[in-house]
């Protein structure tokens, strides 16, 4: 899949923007947020690879020894975060859940931390003061989820795909969307309860 | 782009211009293997740092050691001989209990933890000298840790249900601060001369 897809200009431009939004991540969280991304969309960005050749390399130890569950566990999340960042999901989620959201996936970990660090240790989030109580900020941070999710979905939905590059947006999209609640942010009950 | 590009951007601070080109480059590029590469250099980066934040706070390890010590004089953790042994009854009385263990293979001492592979397992080493390391997560089952070389009469400390916590400091606050309901432990193990 490495014949060229997509008009030269537009693929600089979506690489810029696809670029952009994986390095905000990184320094909104972790470093790890880059593999986990490109481990959950690589099918999705395979229109994107212009003669990228492989790398060739033998793993190291340490590579070997991670948990590929762990790895797939956080794949969604990273996807998910990429999706709210480079499309500005945010900024259309009700402004406390949006300040929850941020402070529990938008937070930079300390080292040595997973990726779910501050979801896992809610009380301990760098800006979880500014909060009513640790509870709140879990509870207003899942809401926050909730609605990022719908609104990705919603875009889904409504997305053109009359260009190459609107196909990639939207596999991209879907990819960040698939999985989320149920497997990633936990939000089955979440998502039932709000139904009723 | 090349492997020691990458690694170059997992192990130094470039310039947010050269980080943007790779970010594009990573973008781009789908080889199954990348991520696994990233995730393992960013890793082996963040334990490097980790070691030396530990090494620079050198001063403050005779009291941590002390601290460690106290553990044991307060019944908090318990000693074990070289070899296989069982843990503590407070972790769990229903489950099987862990197994922990050191051996030596290959010219390496290491420390071995047959422990379900969801629970979370924390090691650290000491020395008389007041010397301490925390050792990089592990995974699999058993989990396997090799122990770096110490000052005189290292012992390491197998901690349970402590993974989410950086530090060894973090780790006695945690201690101090448990309940009966909690599934925290601590083994300390220390191998000598006669080990084989």
């Amino acid at each position: 899949m490495n014949a060229p897809a997509i008009p030269e200009s537009e693929e600089e431009a979506l690489l810029d923007e696809l670029a952009d939004a994986l390095q905000e991540v990184v320094e909104s969280s972790c470093a790890e947020m880059a593999p986990l991304w490109l481990a959950g969309t690589r099918l999705a960005r395979r229109d994107l690879t212009r003669t990228v050749p492989d790398l060739g390399i033998e793993l190291s130890e340490a590579c070997r020894r991670l948990s590929r569950g762990t790895q797939n566990r956080y794949r969604a999340l990273a996807c998910w975060r990429h999706a709210l960042v480079w499309k500005g999901v945010l900024a259309e989620v009700d402004p406390d859940f949006a300040q929850a959201t941020r402070a529990l996936y938008f937070s930079p970990y300390p080292e040595g931390t997973p990726p779910y660090a501050w979801s896992q240790r809610v009380s301990d989030a760098p800006n979880a003061a500014e909060f009513p109580s640790a509870q709140t900020l879990k509870d207003w941070a899942k809401e926050g989820c909730w609605s990022s999710v719908e609104a990705l979905r919603q875009r889904c939905r409504e997305h053109p795909e009359k260009t190459v590059r609107d196909e990639v947006e939207l596999r991209l999209l879907k990819v960040s969307c698939r999985d989320t609640l149920s497997d990633v942010l936990k939000l089955d009950a979440h998502k039932n309860w709000s139904k009723l | 782009m090349t492997e020691e590009t990458l690694r170059r951007w997992a192990n130094v601070e470039l310039s947010r211009d050269e980080a943007r080109d790779v970010y594009r480059w990573m973008v781009r590029c789908t080889s199954p293997e990348l991520p696994t590469l990233l995730t393992g250099l960013l890793r082996e980066r963040r334990e490097r740092e980790a070691d030396a934040a530990l090494r620079q706070r050198g001063s403050t390890w005779p009291e941590l050691v002390q601290r460690w010590a106290q553990l044991l004089a307060d019944g908090a953790a318990s000693w074990t001989e070289p070899g296989l042994m069982p843990m503590p009854a407070s972790v769990d009385d229903e489950a099987p209990r862990p197994q922990v263990w050191l051996e030596e293979r290959d010219g390496a001492t290491r420390v071995r933890v047959d422990i379900e592979e969801d629970a979370e397992v924390t090691v650290f080493v000491t020395d008389d000298d007041g010397g301490a390391v925390r050792l990089p997560e592990a995974s699999g089952r058993p989990r396997e840790w090799v122990l770096p070389r110490m000052g005189a009469r290292p012992t390491v400390w197998v901690a349970m249900g402590t993974a989410s916590t950086p530090e060894p400091a973090d780790v006695l606050e945690q201690l101090a601060q448990r309940t009966d309901d909690d599934d925290v432990a601590v083994v300390a193990l220390r191998w000598t001369d006669r080990q084989t």
